[in-house]
């Protein structure tokens, strides 16, 4: 019963925009004093991660479509075991 | 008895304060979670270590941090949605929880947010996560709503205590088993336990097989049966994957028969018994084929006269008291 959109990581450049331009106002939002944050600001932070997983979405169903090679996400390392856990 | 075994007056100083240990057999947990019995399964010299004597590292376990921030999260949002509000409004609700959670405060008042030393698990891919799997489940309508006690509380974090019907030999007094549920949930017709994880593996069959078997994922579909008499089906690993650009989402069943369920007791039952043996001798052994990665190997590698110096050296004290409740 595993989810079909897990364990891909697309070469994506929308990502990485999704990442590098918006995250001044994105991290500064997000690294603000919570008190000092409106119900705006709230939002704001809400818009920005949504838009974020609608372009990895779409890319990964680009990527699924053309059938483009993904990078996978890693496998469990034994060092990893406090992972399983959390 | 070892020369370097510790004294019974030793042993009841060291658990005075963890309300899981007899009073009446210096050294002997009675009140058992899936973290302690891990550990005495893993190594008896590690548990003593942990559990008994109190030592952990003092190096931040980010996986336990983003994990626990992770689970309060959306447990404040399956409550807020039990309570009957509207999804958006518990989506905010949630981030400016989950924003607050996930920080200190300095003693002028000053807002410090969690910095973690990992980066996957950190504050940002905390934020990200708890969105994306609220908004991910709503759009797909898959979220699992909780289900709803009578009294009228969304049945998350379900701290749980019940004896397994196993006596103590050494005290004469009865084991009990403890832990907390992350969620009973509709599936359907059915009610399922979930236990949500967060890892930084790709969620495949490979990574929902280390769940089967697993102590914590037994003894919770015990306690799903014996403490909410629930009929439950299934347990459902809930999972997010965190990578650095995305969260994902899966979920795998683990099942549990009752003829699985009566092993892992009749396991834990020698399992107990060996740890009288250790009590009554106030020795607990090392296994010598689990140290990889044990932070606990620079204390087994050096001669034990120096053992407690290198812990109070390297080590901090907290004690892990299975017998606190996390409902309110």
């Amino acid at each position: 019963m595993t989810d079909s959109n897990t364990s891909k990581e697309p070469d994506s450049s929308a990502i990485q925009a999704a990442i590098t331009d918006t995250p001044r106002s994105l991290l500064d939002l997000i690294n603000e004093d919570p008190l000092n944050l409106t119900s705006d600001d709230l939002t704001q932070i809400i818009e920005h991660l949504r838009q974020a997983r609608r372009r990895w979405a779409a890319e990964e169903n680009e990527a699924h479509k053309t059938g483009r090679p993904k990078k996978v996400g890693k496998g469990l390392k034994l060092d990893d075991i406090g992972d399983l856990f959390a | 008895m070892s020369k370097f075994a510790p004294t019974p007056e030793y042993l009841s100083q060291v658990t005075a304060h963890n309300g899981a240990f007899s009073r009446e057999v210096p050294g002997l947990q009675l009140v058992w979670d899936s973290t302690s019995i891990g550990e005495l399964k893993q190594c008896p010299q590690k548990y003593y270590q942990t559990m008994v004597l109190g030592y952990t590292t003092s190096k931040q376990n980010f996986h336990l941090t983003f994990g626990i921030y992770y689970h309060s999260a959306l447990e404040h949002y399956d409550k807020a949605i039990a309570a009957g509000t509207p999804h958006e409004d518990a989506l905010v609700s949630t981030l400016a929880y989950t924003l607050e959670l996930s920080g200190d405060r300095d003693e002028a008042g000053h807002f410090r947010p969690w910095e973690s030393e990992d980066k996957l698990k950190n504050r940002f891919n905390l934020i990200r996560s708890v969105i994306w799997y609220i908004d991910y489940h709503h759009e797909n309508n898959s979220m699992l709503p909780a289900v709803v006690l009578a009294n009228g509380k969304a049945a998350v974090e379900l701290s749980f205590k019940f004896s397994p019907e196993i006596t103590s030999e050494l005290s004469g007094q009865p084991y009990f088993l403890s832990g907390h549920l992350d969620k009973l949930a509709y599936f359907g017709d059915s009610v399922v336990l979930t236990d949500r994880k967060s890892t930084k593996s790709t969620l495949n069959s490979q990574y929902f097989s280390n769940y089967s078997p697993d102590n914590q994922m037994s003894l919770y579909a015990i306690a799903a049966r014996v403490v909410f008499n629930q009929e439950i089906r299934d347990i459902i690993i809930d999972a997010v994957q965190v990578a650095v650009n995305f969260s994902s989402f899966g979920r795998g069943p683990v099942n549990r028969t009752p003829t699985i369920l009566n092993q892992w007791l009749e396991d834990l039952e020698i399992l107990l018994a060996q740890n009288e043996t250790y009590a009554r001798n106030r020795h607990w052994p090392k296994n010598d084929k689990s140290c990889f990665n044990c932070p606990f190997k620079p204390v087994c590698s050096h001669d034990p006269a120096i053992a407690e110096s290198i812990r109070q050296s390297r080590f901090a004290k907290k004690t892990w008291d299975p017998t606190i409740s996390r409902e309110t």
